[in-house]
């Protein structure tokens, strides 16, 4: 009964931002300019012609948990200096940010993974921040001298094939391994890099970080993966062995690809973004926000300080 | 005729008359249209996925396009059963204490407090379960598997606040039930020298065993479909579980955790509509088996 509720509901949801969209974004779209971002610093303002009309504008975003505090970065800035302009940003998982672009519901649909096939034709990307991910476990006795583990190694974890700390260099106890839920970027982007797709051993499973994190203190013996804006003292976050040694998760590692688990945080537009979305965009992508802002935003990267680069998850 | 004649005497009857109906006609047509809803969408999403492994199947990973319900069938019974252990039992009987045993003064305090339990909204049952029942379960469960049992999430956690959750409905429900019995009855018992025990678990509880049954298969009904508390303690392991302890799902929860990735009119989300009609035809056999055992038949 609550899926018929909401089925309905997201329908008028969509028809009501279509009605929007159809009012609001009637300028045309202007030549496409998101390859690098670089845009004159300071202030950023809508130009008159596109602010004129439109009185009071609504940029709805939603998806990704994990974009959400960077997102709320900059709608501080930007409705600061667009008072016409006001950004609602929702969460519920990269995959709803994703459907709900597509679908007209929203403006933006913010997401950790890159837009699946089917998708990819009417949606266009705006990478605009890196996000690194590791795996990070329960405190203890147990994995107080863990040596730093191969990806090959997380795969047999996080598969089930490996089953006791031992195992792995620490001391005997079982490894309890607690999964985000189907519909986590984190999970996608985790499973991905280390076991190649989503090939998960079933068990427990934690349909937010925050509560992940909870289960992580408290669960002996488990272990689980978050992006590093979640790492904590209290967490074991665990070091990727590679040909050059033990890998610590950090944006340096991260942005000279040395450290191999992350993706970019993408912020979907269906088509060409325009009119405020554009503004809104354009901002984020500034050298202003991707400089200044952004370093000071737990556990993100500017994308622009990327030396390597990735086309798909 | 006698309608007609009353629309005479009175037009604002006729307009009273009209929005009760309209308002009779709305709520039934809201019911088929969901009713028709949810079984046209059921309906493909079985026909899609196949009955047998839809009801039979041991994994469910709608992102692999593998759909075996079996472990939130299994889930969905299990703990609500176990609520029924755990709860139902046990607030029958404090019924019974209740309305025979206990001091006059205790009664009405003690169904004030019953009501106030009972109106707890479920997300607060949830949340207290998962902060201190939960660990608790834990160490139990450590207690009797080993160390090397998994965490407090599973199937016990989820039967025992299913349990503590229509312990009060079940309780005031089998109060009703109790206080309708004839109080002649109590006076026959007590004159022919049955001390208040015996006509309590003699007289009394067999007098009454309708309302009972019909209080207990409603705890059950809610227990079944419970969500939120549910979701927040039984672990969300889509799987059947290893033991009490381990976690594992249910057909509501897998709902909630499924329904945001299923974009409507794909298999996954007609699927989860099948899964509620499971839901539904629980609830209608439910409802159905009430009324078959309490049928009134004065027989014996």
């Amino acid at each position: 009964m609550m899926s018929t509720m909401t089925h309905a509901h997201l329908a008028m949801l969509g028809a009501a931002a279509m009605l929007a969209l159809g009012a609001c974004d009637r300028t045309p779209p202007p030549a496409a300019d998101k390859s690098t971002g670089d845009k004159p610093g300071g202030s950023v303002s809508l130009s008159g012609a596109e602010k004129a009309p439109l009185g009071k504008q609504t940029i709805r975003a939603s998806g990704s948990s994990a974009l959400q505090p960077l997102v709320n970065a900059a709608k501080e800035k930007f409705e600061t200096d667009n008072r016409s302009v006001s950004v609602e940003v929702s969460a519920g998982g990269s995959k709803k940010g994703l459907a709900d672009v597509a679908s007209g519901a929203v403006h933006i649909g913010n997401s950790d993974i890159f837009a699946p096939d089917d998708m990819k034709a009417q949606l266009v990307d705006h990478k605009v921040a890196v996000v690194g991910f590791a795996a990070m476990a329960n405190k203890g006795s147990f994995n107080e001298k863990l040596p730093a583990l191969t990806l090959e190694q997380m795969a047999k974890v996080f598969s089930g094939t490996v089953k006791d700390w031992k195992d792995l260099g620490g001391a005997p106890q079982p490894i309890v391994v607690i999964n985000r839920a189907a519909g986590s970027g984190t999970r996608t982007i985790f499973g991905n890099a280390v076991l190649g797709g989503d090939k998960f051993v079933e068990g427990q499973t934690e349909d937010n970080s925050g509560a992940l994190v909870a289960k992580l203190k408290q669960t002996k013996g488990a272990i689980s993966y978050l992006a590093l804006s979640f790492k904590d003292d209290s967490l074991v976050t665990i070091q990727v062995k590679t040909d050059k040694g033990a890998v610590d998760a950090s944006p340096e590692t991260i942005a000279s690809g040395a450290y191999p688990i992350w993706s970019y945080e993408h912020m979907f537009t269906k088509g060409e973004a325009t009119g405020a979305t554009k503004a809104f965009l354009d901002y984020v992508l500034s050298s202003d926000f991707q400089s200044r802002v952004i370093p000071t935003v737990k556990g993100f990267i500017p994308v622009t300080q990327m030396k390597v680069t990735k086309d798909k998850d | 005729m006698s309608t007609a004649v009353a629309r005479d005497r009175a037009p604002k009857e006729a307009a009273v008359r009209l929005l009760l109906v309209s308002c009779a006609g709305l709520v039934l047509l809201t019911t088929v249209a969901m009713l028709l809803f949810l079984g046209h969408a059921g309906l493909k999403g079985i026909r899609e996925v196949g009955l047998v492994s839809l009801l039979s199947g041991v994994l469910w990973k709608p992102e692999a396009d593998t759909y075996g319900g079996l472990p939130l069938i299994f889930g969905t019974f299990v703990s609500a059963a176990g609520a029924v252990v755990v709860g139902a039992v046990p607030a029958v009987l404090a019924a019974l204490w209740t309305t025979e045993l206990a001091p006059r003064s205790m009664r009405s305090f003690y169904r004030r407090t019953m009501e106030v339990a009972a109106a707890v909204p479920s997300v607060v049952y949830g949340w207290l379960a998962l902060v201190y029942l939960v660990p608790q379960m834990e160490k139990v469960a450590h207690h009797v598997r080993g160390e090397g049992a998994t965490g407090g999430e599973g199937l016990a956690s989820a039967a025992v606040l299913l349990g503590v959750m229509i312990a009060p409905t079940v309780l005031l429900l089998s109060l009703d039930s109790l206080g309708r019995v004839p109080s002649s009855l109590r006076d026959a018992s007590a004159a022919l020298g049955a001390s208040p025990w015996q006509t309590a678990t003699r007289v009394i509880l067999p007098s009454g065993w309708r309302g009972i049954v019909i209080a207990v298969f409603f705890g059950f009904a809610r227990a079944a479909g419970e969500t939120m508390a549910v979701q927040m303690v039984i672990g969300g392991a889509r799987k059947l579980p290893d033991s009490a302890f381990s976690p594992t799902t249910t057909i509501s929860t897998q709902i909630v955790m499924d329904m945001q990735n299923a974009r409507p009119g794909s298999t996954g989300s007609n699927v989860l509509f099948a899964m509620s009609l499971v839901l539904l035809v629980v609830a209608v056999v439910v409802v159905l088996g009430t009324r078959w055992l309490t049928r009134d038949a004065r027989t014996t």
